[in-house]
C-alpha cells in the first residue's frame, strides 16, 4: 500500500516532470496518504494526472472518498450505523456543527464495535472532533471562513486510523498571528512549537491544547501520529512513554494534514 | 453578588467553536460589573458529552478572565489588547452528569485549578470544591461558607486555631480564594469583607 512517504516521492518526481513509470500497479493507499495525494491534486487541471487519479480512485475507496470529501461530494451513511471507512467534507461552520451527532457518534459507535472500550472510544472520537474543530479555528482568517477540508476514519479489528486535512494558510501563517509566536520562520518549527509546546494562533489564553488532549486519550496505545503543514512532517511513534519525534520534510503542501493510526494492545 | 444561570445547550457540546460560541452568547447576556461579582452557574442538566477543548473555551475561559479582573484590580494597567477581557466573574457548575464529571475533573487536574460545583443555579446553595486546593484555604473556605460573610478579623476569632492563625495569615488565605474565583469580596472600611458562594462547601 502506498503510505505517505510514497505520496511524498510521487509528487517530486511529478514535480520534475518526471511521469509515474509505465506498467504501474497501484497498490492502494493509506488513509491520511490518500487525504495528502487528494489535497495536493485537487486543484490540478494535468488532465493525464487527473485520468491516473480516476483509475486509482477506481481501483481504492480510501483515494475515491478522499476526493469527492474534498470536492464536497461524499453521501452520509445511516444514521445509527457503524462504517467501517467513512469520509466527512468540512467546507463551512455548519460541516462541523453536524459532526458530534453523525460522523463522530458513528465513530464512536465502530470503535466500539471492533473492540475498543467505551470510555477510549468516546474519547478518541472527541480527539477526532478536536482535530476536525482546528480546521474551523485555524485555516481560515477567522472560523466563519474555514478553508476547504475533510476527514476520515477507518476502523479494523483492535486498530484504527483516522485522518484530517485542510487546505488553509498552514501552522506557519496561523501561529504568527499570534504576536507570541510571530518569531517562528519556518513550518518545520512552527509544527515543532504547536505539536510539542502548545503554540496556539489564539492570544492570551495560554497553551494551546489540542495536540495534548490527543496524545493523553492515545496514551496506552501503540501507534504512530504524522502532524505535516508546508514543507515539514513531523512525527511520533512508538510505544507509549517512548514516543520518538523524527522530523522530515516532504514537498510543500498548503494547510495542515494529521493522521493518526492506532492499535490496542 | 448576583447569580446568573447559564443553561449550556445539549447534549454534545464539544470544540472550542461551540465553546467560543457559547462563551459569546454568555458574555451579551449576563451583564457583568466591575463592582460586583456575577456567580455565573454553567448548567449542564441538559448535556451528556463534552470535550476538554469545550470546557477550555468556556468554564475555564470564564475562570481565566475573573482571574484576569482580580490581577488588573490589585495590579492596575490595563487588559491585554486581543487577550481574555478581565471580567468581575465567578464561575461554578451545577448539574453534571458522570461523563461530564471525568472531562470536568482532568481538565482541573491538569489545569492546576478549582471550581464550585453547586446545587442550585439560581442562588446560594450546597457546594462541592472540585480540582486541587491546598488544604489551609480548604478550611478557610469552609470556614467561611459557615459564616456566609466575614473579615479576616472576624475569621481569627470565630475560628481560633492551634497553633494560632494570625489576621493577616487568614486574609492571605481569602485574598488567594479570591484570586481563584472561589468567594467574593467587598470593600468594609480598611478591610475586605469576602462572601462565600456556597451556603456549605464539601470537598473531593
Amino acid at each position: 500500500m502506498l503510505t505517505h512517504l510514497d505520496v511524498d516521492d510521487f509528487r517530486r518526481l511529478l514535480a520534475r516532470g518526471v511521469p509515474p513509470p509505465s506498467g504501474f500497479r497501484f497498490p492502494g493507499i493509506e488513509l491520511g496518504a490518500a487525504l495528502e495525494l487528494a489535497s495536493a491534486f485537487l486543484e490540478s487541471s494535468d488532465d493525464a494526472l487527473l485520468k491516473l487519479l480516476d483509475a486509482w480512485s477506481r481501483a481504492d475507496e480510501r483515494l475515491a472518498g478522499a476526493r469527492a470529501a474534498l470536492r464536497g461530494a461524499v453521501s452520509e451513511p445511516d444514521l445509527f450505523s457503524a462504517p467501517t471507512l467513512e469520509f466527512a467534507s468540512l467546507r463551512s461552520r455548519q460541516d462541523l456543527d453536524r459532526l458530534p451527532s453523525r460522523f463522530c457518534d458513528r465513530f464512536e459507535r465502530s470503535l466500539k464495535s471492533h473492540g475498543f472500550g467505551k470510555k477510549l472510544a468516546a474519547g478518541i472520537a472527541k480527539s477526532f472532533f478536536d482535530m476536525a474543530d482546528n480546521v474551523v479555528q485555524h485555516s481560515g482568517p477567522d472560523v466563519d471562513h474555514p478553508a476547504i477540508g475533510a476527514l476520515a476514519y477507518e476502523v479494523a479489528d483492535r486498530r484504527c486510523s483516522f485522518a484530517v486535512t485542510d487546505l488553509g494558510r498552514g501552522m506557519l501563517a496561523s501561529l504568527r498571528t499570534n504576536p507570541a509566536w510571530e518569531q517562528l520562520s519556518t513550518s518545520a518549527e512552527a509544527l515543532d512549537a504547536a505539536v510539542r509546546n502548545g503554540a496556539s494562533s489564539r492570544v492570551g489564553q495560554g497553551k494551546g491544547q489540542g495536540f495534548s488532549e490527543l496524545h493523553r486519550a492515545l496514551a496506552d496505545l501503540v501507534g504512530w501520529l504524522r502532524f505535516a503543514s508546508g514543507d515539514a512532517v513531523l512525527r511520533l511513534e512508538g510505544e507509549p512513554d517512548k514516543r520518538i519525534a523524527p522530523r522530515g520534510s516532504r514537498p510543500p503542501l498548503c494547510g495542515f494534514q494529521i493522521t493518526v493510526s492506532i492499535k490496542l494492545n | 453578588m448576583r447569580f446568573f444561570h447559564y443553561p449550556v445547550p445539549g447534549p454534545m457540546r464539544l470544540g472550542a467553536t461551540a465553546g467560543q460560541d457559547d462563551a459569546k452568547a454568555l458574555l451579551e447576556q449576563a451583564a457583568f460589573t466591575q463592582e460586583s461579582a456575577t456567580v455565573v452557574v454553567f448548567d449542564f442538566a441538559a448535556v451528556e458529552t463534552v470535550n476538554a477543548s469545550y470546557l477550555r473555551a468556556t468554564v475555564l475561559w470564564l475562570l481565566r478572565a475573573g482571574m484576569a479582573f482580580v490581577k488588573l484590580e490589585e495590579e492596575g494597567g490595563r487588559a491585554e489588547a486581543g487577550g481574555i477581557p478581565p471580567l468581575n466573574a465567578i464561575p461554578a457548575v451545577a448539574n453534571v452528569c458522570d461523563e461530564v464529571m471525568d472531562d470536568l475533573s482532568t481538565l482541573l487536574l491538569s489545569e492546576g485549578v478549582p471550581l464550585l460545583l453547586v446545587e442550585r443555579a439560581d442562588g446560594p446553595s450546597v457546594g462541592r470544591c472540585l480540582g486541587p486546593l491546598d488544604r489551609s484555604l480548604r478550611k478557610t473556605l469552609a470556614a467561611l461558607a459557615k459564616t456566609r460573610s466575614a473579615t479576616a478579623s472576624m475569621l481569627c476569632e470565630q475560628f481560633p486555631e492551634r497553633p494560632a492563625i494570625k489576621p493577616p495569615a487568614w486574609s492571605n488565605r481569602l485574598s488567594e480564594l479570591y484570586r481563584l474565583r472561589l468567594v467574593g469580596r467587598e470593600r468594609e472600611g480598611r478591610q475586605w469583607r469576602y462572601a462565600s458562594v456556597a451556603l456549605e462547601v464539601q470537598f473531593g
